[in-house]
């Protein structure tokens, strides 16, 4: 007996069970597929509002027992629409249709500008619902895509919030030119590059969060070469599709309230030395360096030391910077239409702290998206959202004079004031104290995006529509540092900058489509797009204020400014060919050419084709008998899409004005021409396969892809004796290849309880192919880019082990040499995952319901940078504080551990102890966490009907609620460096906050 | 469905035309036709000088900081490494210092390239500017190369603009004695072009005496060091004015040449030497040894200055440096001055076959008297030579001087500890790998 037939007779029985206290009406009836008239079996009928209920047998009939006539029957099907009917006469046997369009392979999917049955499409598309991105606390819906999607990496990078998130799609195709994916909102491209233009260490914006995740109604994730390639020039990362709510036609408004309530604290944070912890490793370094024991640094006062070690005081000024951060979401919908109107109005209000003092973020949302028809042959359409986000921002990362550095890298060895009360300062640091007071960095978010376009519709079958788009995306910094911190000496400075973008779109498209029923469909399309983008930005700095009172730069004595404009256009063509025959083979092909303003006139035009066929195996006459396999389809694809995301104007040979001397103008040489300038371009093919089982109960998608891109537009190193170091040429080669895989289940569905789970998993292996010059990335070089080696690769010192005897570090000799130099560093690891994934499980009992997502990564390395800086072994003096684990050194003959001695000289090799590149400090960053659960329980709708609700449910949300790791630090999912050049180095884990973990209560309301 | 075409072929034409293609950039100018009068030639030298302003090289950061981070007067006081590796001379060629200074300097070489090599080939312009603007810009050319062949030895050199990535190809290094010769040969071409005075910040025919004082000095050509250098001595333009003078105020008769920066270019060289409660990072500071020179009234005198001590109980010998020392980040960096002129007449006419005992302690002495110091005298020629050492030592106690002269004098491996082949830097990695004729030094 197969598993669906014992799944079809649990159901029996269970809907058996509750058909047993019904009264004795009887009704018998038949659900067919509406399309194909074939028989559904296993399909759910409910007499609504009672616990009646059945299930269709192997030619789709069933039989209920209804206790009033009419009765309204609800049917559902995994993959189909549900349907209610009311049945008047139980002596009728009930015909139900179920509506094809929700069928697994017939569901429509949206490639950008075409609209095809799922059964003809030949791509790799995932869909998002927007209710499933809801439960994850968090300020876009990027971070709640994670563990959501095959094929999607998604990385947070601080545990602040509205900070960037590392995201790709399919690995990652480029170096130099861009990686991120196309984000298309509602049809028009949205700017995804950060405004941020005072640095703040490492952490950057993530503009997503403009955004409010709560008007989203689906987000889809286009992957292959047939869905990403009509968008030709920007296609080669994916392209993510987001459609936001609209109102639905003739029904009554509907008012939907929510708001929630949450607090969020860190899950761990790091374990610092004690004060005499840190005097024993400065001794210890002292003695080790072969300087006088006698003289070391902390010994008894009255020898004239500075005390012995255990009269060391410990401060903690972790406990000072974190604390228990309240989040609060309000949002508010009112959604409706009439025959000819729909419409969707939203507000939302949302306030997260960071659980590091002096972050926060707020964001007011407002959108209006409206459709009219104005007659049979005309349908106008908008979409609009504002939004205004205040951000509360302090330095982080890379940044001594930054919070956490402060917090965490300072001495606890330190008294953090003065004698007299005052605040003491130590090194390169600031005192914790008084940037916490003082602190007074503020950044104000302006994004407007509207959208408008009319449909004509020619004639059956054809129509011609005209968009018209912008997005528009104003970011005003401003930062002062008052007389009480180290960078406002001696009279303070203040920064203010402000910076725009905006994106203009038109597009046109003809549409057609001709079903010659039975058996062949024909749909194309043919398009025009134009796109222009802005971006300008002023810096004032200025310096000498008067007082601590005054914060405008008015009241600067030295201002100095900057600004800074940029412009880009992209002027595209694209056709579109879809056939299908018998609803079971189709072919699809696209083109798409882009002309871009930043290559040079010879190369300006890029051609990227693709084509796609898929075959529906279960549609053949062959699969007629099959009971187990319900729809089965097989599909391939291959097409090229393009890179251009450049800097506007990197083709030319420029001159600036930056080379100001003595107050004069000046021209300075900035870049080498490259005339020959073109396109990159990623090839890409795709073979999947889907399946529907067990009465599609089951739901199985597979694929892999293979994509390859040439013609890399890369900053090229070139010899320095030309006076530049790089120039931006078409050089190198990068492979990105994996699998995929997405599985959906209903493990039970009944009238009380339904059980559904979905679990993805995706496997990426990137490589670089070719790359004629190896050259390395950040301060200290950290990530090589070599041949042969994946993206993100670090590039350190092997330590092999902590020689017993010595207590020195022993790293590889490469090249046997007997010395340990540059030429020894090699790739030791890279941040990229072997897996990532996602589990998410939703059941519903009743009125609860219960969700809960966990996502995991595996084989991803992190650099640990805190560890690198505090397991220093006395390299970096007093001021630097030690971690924890630092005291695991070695001591003596015969200690086992891979800490070598405290020792600030270098070793006979030539390498060093402590201070070094060394693998030491690269982990394994693998993790699985409870990235979201949340509990919900809807109030009965007769108690809540009273109070004039339809329907209200209350929930409680947690975000980051475990994680399993073994990493040392205090979150592997970090990136100190998402605002370096290309996002190039990725998987550094260097002074910023961990994800929070979040509880929230929230009730939401229909009116 | 004519309809249909029309309505798309009008919106095409609205929304679509290949002008929207061609589009220029605000911030900076396309290659062709930025050089076309004398007005834009000064401009573009006014880059050069600029290119010489910069972090990586004489705005200290870089460059600067890597020479005296290696001598025995300035110590490591800071967080980043890859200055420490200075100081314990344990430098790997992909220290990041060497790239940027590298790249940086070579910048500077382009840059003069290109004003040299287009304003040549201007017709709309006086044949005296044009010599003149040639001539300043071929000298800092000649002091991006010297500075190269000093720090790294043997070093590409090249003589045309750029204006493609593989022009170049084929340019080996050119050993360092001969990269001095090139330097005086091109000095010397161009002097007569210069102005013969000038403010501070430029180039004239005096600066060009001081900097051939400075190459033959290195080269051991004594008699010709000191008649350049006594050129300049007795320029009276210049004069020694009081030690704290120099560095506080800018554009003292000290400089001969001094590198000038505004709030609108800045000096972010301060900030590494500044205390924290100055705003500044102490990324280093005097050394212990030094400071006890600076702050001997026999040694130091008045140049004590040079230096504050922030010590406290728990952090005894803690020294702040003072010669860079504005908040206001416009510390000028100081290329020629004449103090240097005196100590290497002084020098050479020590070093010199006959030697001049009685005019070197002169020199010497002028120096000495400046700071406050009392008279020196000897009849050694070994012993003369020792105290003009020492007094470059403390006169440019915070300059890079002392870390070439210990290089020049053979001195650094006996002085400092260090094998031979660590006088000289490494060739940054980065450039090894990109260019395929680069040899790097012995040793790394």
């Amino acid at each position: 007996m197969s598993i669906s037939k014992i799944l079809i007779a649990a159901t029996v029985w269970i809907a058996a069970i509750g058909g047993a206290y019904a009264q004795k009406t009887t009704l018998n009836g038949k659900v067919t597929d509406g399309a194909t008239g074939e028989p559904i079996i296993g399909a759910t009928v409910v007499e609504a509002n009672t616990v009646n209920a059945a299930a269709t047998d192997f030619d789709g009939n069933f039989t209920i027992t209804v206790k009033n006539i009419p009765a309204t029957l609800t049917v559902d099907f995994v993959g189909y629409r549900h349907q209610e009917v009311k049945v008047y006469d139980p002596e009728e046997e009930v015909e139900i249709y179920l509506s094809d369009n929700a069928d697994l392979l017939s569901e429509v999917v949206v490639t950008g500008y075409s609209q095809v049955k799922r059964s003809s499409f030949t791509g790799a598309v995932n869909s998002v619902d927007g209710k499933d991105l809801k439960a994850t606390a968090a300020t876009s819906f990027t971070e709640q895509l994670q563990g959501q999607s095959a094929g999607l990496i998604v990385t947070g990078s601080s545990g602040a919030p509205g900070s960037g998130v590392f995201l790709r799609l399919r690995g990652s195709t480029s170096i130099n030119a861009g990686n991120d994916p196309l984000y298309i909102i509602d049809g028009i491209p949205f700017n995804s590059q950060s405004l941020q233009t005072i640095s703040i260490g490492g952490q950057t914006t993530n503009p997503l969060s403009d955004i409010n995740p709560n008007d989203i109604e689906k987000v889809e994730i286009l992957k292959d070469a047939t869905a990403t390639a009509i968008y030709g020039s920007r296609g080669a990362n994916g392209v993510i599709l987001i459609t936001t709510k609209r109102g639905e036609k003739e029904t009554a408004t509907k008012i939907n309230v929510t708001a929630e309530y949450g607090l969020a604290k860190a899950a761990k944070l790091w374990n610092l030395a004690t004060g005499p912890e840190t005097a024993q490793i400065i001794n210890e370094a002292w003695i080790n360096d072969g300087k006088d024991p006698n003289l070391v640094p902390y010994r008894s006062k009255s020898e004239g030391g500075l005390g012995t070690p255990q009269e060391q005081p410990t401060y903690n000024r972790i406990d000072v910077l974190f604390r228990t951060a309240k989040q609060q979401n309000y949002s508010a919908s009112i959604s409706g239409g009439n025959k000819n109107t729909t419409y969707f109005l939203g507000v939302d209000f949302n306030s997260q702290e960071a659980i590091v003092k002096t972050q926060d973020f707020q964001r007011f949302g407002f959108r209006f998206n409206l459709d009219h028809e104005i007659n049979k042959y005309v349908t106008i359409s908008t979409s609009n959202a504002l939004s205004r986000t205040r951000r509360s921002l302090s330095r982080t990362a890379n940044s001594p004079k930054g919070i956490l550095q402060a917090a965490v890298h300072q001495s606890t060895i330190l008294n953090p004031f003065n004698e007299d009360g005052s605040y003491a300062r130590y090194g390169i640091f600031d005192n914790i104290y008084a940037i916490i007071e003082n602190n007074n960095h503020h950044a104000y978010g302006l994004r407007d995006i509207n959208n408008i376009n009319i449909k004509f519709k020619l004639a059956e079958g054809l129509s011609f529509k005209s968009s018209y788009g912008i997005d528009y995306n104003d970011y005003h910094e401003k930062r002062y540092f008052n007389t009480e911190l180290a960078d406002g000496q001696p009279d303070g400075s203040a920064t203010d900058a402000r910076t725009s973008n905006y994106t203009f779109t038109a597009e046109q498209l003809l549409n057609f489509y001709k079903d010659f029923t039975p058996n062949q469909f024909f749909s194309a399309f043919l398009g025009n797009s134009v796109q222009k983008n802005g971006y300008a930005t002023t810096t004032i700095n200025g310096s000498g204020f008067p007082s601590d009172s005054f914060e405008e730069l008015g009241a600067a004595s030295v201002t100095s400014s900057s600004t800074s404009k940029s412009r880009s256009s992209l002027i595209s063509w694209f056709l579109g060919l879809n056939y299908s025959l018998f609803d079971r083979y189709s072919l699809e092909a696209n083109v798409r050419a882009d002309a871009s303003s930043r290559f040079g006139s010879n190369n300006r035009w890029g051609v990227f084709p693709s084509v796609g066929a898929a075959w529906v195996v279960s549609k053949e006459a062959f699969a007629a008998g099959w009971t187990s396999i319900n729809a089965l389809k097989v599909k391939g694809s291959i097409g090229l899409t393009g890179n251009q995301s450049i800097d506007d104007f990197a083709s030319r040979g420029l001159w600036d004005g930056s080379g100001v001397y003595n107050d004069q103008a000046g021209l300075l040489h900035t870049q080498l021409a490259n005339d020959d300038l073109k396109w990159e371009t990623t090839r890409q093919w795709n073979i999947g396969i889907e399946t529907g089982l067990l009465n599609n109960r089951l739901s199985v998608e597979f694929n892999y892809y293979n994509k390859y891109t040439t013609d890399l537009l890369l900053e090229t190193p070139i010899p320095a004796k030309t006076g530049f170091s790089s120039i931006y040429s078409n050089l190198g080669e990068i492979s990105n290849k994996g699998i995929e895989l997405q599985i959906s289940s209903t493990n039970i569905k009944n009238e009380d309880f339904e059980w559904t789970s979905s679990f993805n998993i995706t496997h990426n292996s990137n490589k670089i192919e070719k790359l004629p010059v190896a050259f390395s990335q950040y301060d200290r070089d950290w990530v090589l880019l070599e041949e042969g080696k994946p993206l993100y690769s670090f590039w350190l010192y092997k330590q092999l082990r902590v020689d017993p005897q010595t207590g020195d570090a022993v790293y590889e000799d490469v090249n046997h040499d007997g010395k340990i130099n540059t030429a020894d560093r090699q790739i030791v690891g890279d941040a990229w995952p072997d897996f990532t994934g996602g589990l998410r499980n939703t059941l519903k009992y009743k009125n609860l319901d219960l969700s809960f997502l966990i996502n995991f990564s595996v084989g991803n390395d992190v650099f640990n940078m805190n560890r690198f800086f505090q397991e220093h072994g006395g390299v970096r003096g007093t001021n630097w504080g030690l971690w924890e684990g630092q005291m695991d050194r070695w001591t003596k003959p015969g200690d086992i551990t891979d800490i070598p001695r405290a020792k600030t000289i270098a070793n006979a090799d030539g390498s060093q102890n402590n201070g070094f590149q060394s693998s030491r400090f690269l982990e394994d960053g693998s993790f699985a966490r409870i990235k979201s659960l949340s509990l919900g329980y809807t109030l009965p709708k007769n108690a809540v009907a009273k109070a004039g609700f339809e329907n209200v449910r209350v929930y409680f949300n947690v975000t980051n609620l475990v994680t399993w790791t073994g990493y040392s630090g205090a979150d592997p999912e970090t990136n100190a460096a998402s605002d370096y050049s290309h996002s190039t180095v990725q998987g550094l884990d260097f002074a910023l906050p961990p994800q929070p973990r979040t509880f929230s209560f929230g009730i939401s309301a229909n009116l | 469905m004519r309809n249909t075409i029309n309505i798309l072929l009008i919106a095409a034409a609205l929304t679509s035309c290949e002008n929207a293609l061609e589009l220029e950039p605000f911030d900076a100018v396309s290659d062709a036709g930025v050089i076309v009068n004398e007005k834009s030639a000064t401009k573009a030298l006014n880059g050069a000088y600029h290119q010489l302003t910069t972090d990586e090289y004489y705005g200290g950061r870089y460059f600067l900081a890597g020479a005296y981070l290696s001598s025995d007067n300035v110590t490591w006081t800071g967080s980043l490494n890859y200055y420490y590796d200075f100081d314990i001379h344990s430098i790997a060629s992909d220290n990041q210092l060497l790239k940027y200074s590298w790249n940086g300097i070579y910048a500077t070489v382009n840059q003069a390239n290109q004003v040299i090599d287009r304003t040549n080939s201007l017709t709309n312009i006086s044949e005296e500017s044009k010599a003149r603007i040639v001539a300043e810009a071929t000298v800092i050319r000649a002091l991006a190369f010297f500075d190269l062949a000093r720090t790294w030895g043997n070093v590409p050199l090249v003589y045309e603009a750029t204006t493609s990535p593989t022009q170049f190809d084929g340019v080996k290094q050119t050993a360092q004695k001969e990269v001095y010769k090139a330097i005086v040969s091109d000095l010397l071409s161009v002097k007569d072009n210069l102005s013969e005075t000038s403010d501070n910040n430029h180039i004239n025919q005096s600066t060009v005496d001081a900097f051939l004082a400075r190459v033959y000095l290195y080269q051991e050509e004594w008699e010709k060091a000191e008649a350049s250098a006594t050129a300049v001595i007795s320029n009276k333009n210049y004069a020694l004015v009081d030690y704290n003078t120099f560095y506080n105020i800018s554009n003292s008769k000290e400089s001969i040449w001094e590198l000038a920066y505004s709030a609108a270019n800045t000096n972010q060289h301060s900030q590494f030497w500044r205390s924290p409660s100055d705003g500044g990072r102490r990324e280093w500071a005097p050394s212990k040894e030094l400071v006890e020179l600076l702050s001997n009234p026999e040694i130091g005198g008045t140049r004590a200055a040079l230096y504050s001590d922030i010590s406290t109980s728990q952090e005894p010998d803690k020294y702040v440096g003072k010669l860079y020392h504005r908040p206001t980040n416009d510390d000028p960096a100081y290329i020629f001055r004449l103090a240097e002129q005196y100590l290497i007449r002084a020098e050479a006419r020590a070093k010199k076959a006959s030697p001049d005992i009685e005019g070197s302690l002169a020199d010497l002495n002028a120096i000495r008297a400046r700071a406050e110091v009392p008279v020196y005298t000897t009849n050694s020629v070994e012993e003369l030579i020792s105290a003009i050492e020492l007094e470059n030592r403390v006169e440019f106690a915070l300059e890079v001087n002392r870390w070439y002269d210990l290089v020049r004098t053979g001195k650094a491996t006996k002085v400092l500890g260090i094998p031979q082949h660590k006088t000289l830097f490494p060739i940054p990695y980065s450039d090894i790998s990109a260019d395929k004729d680069l040899k790097q030094n012995e040793g790394y």
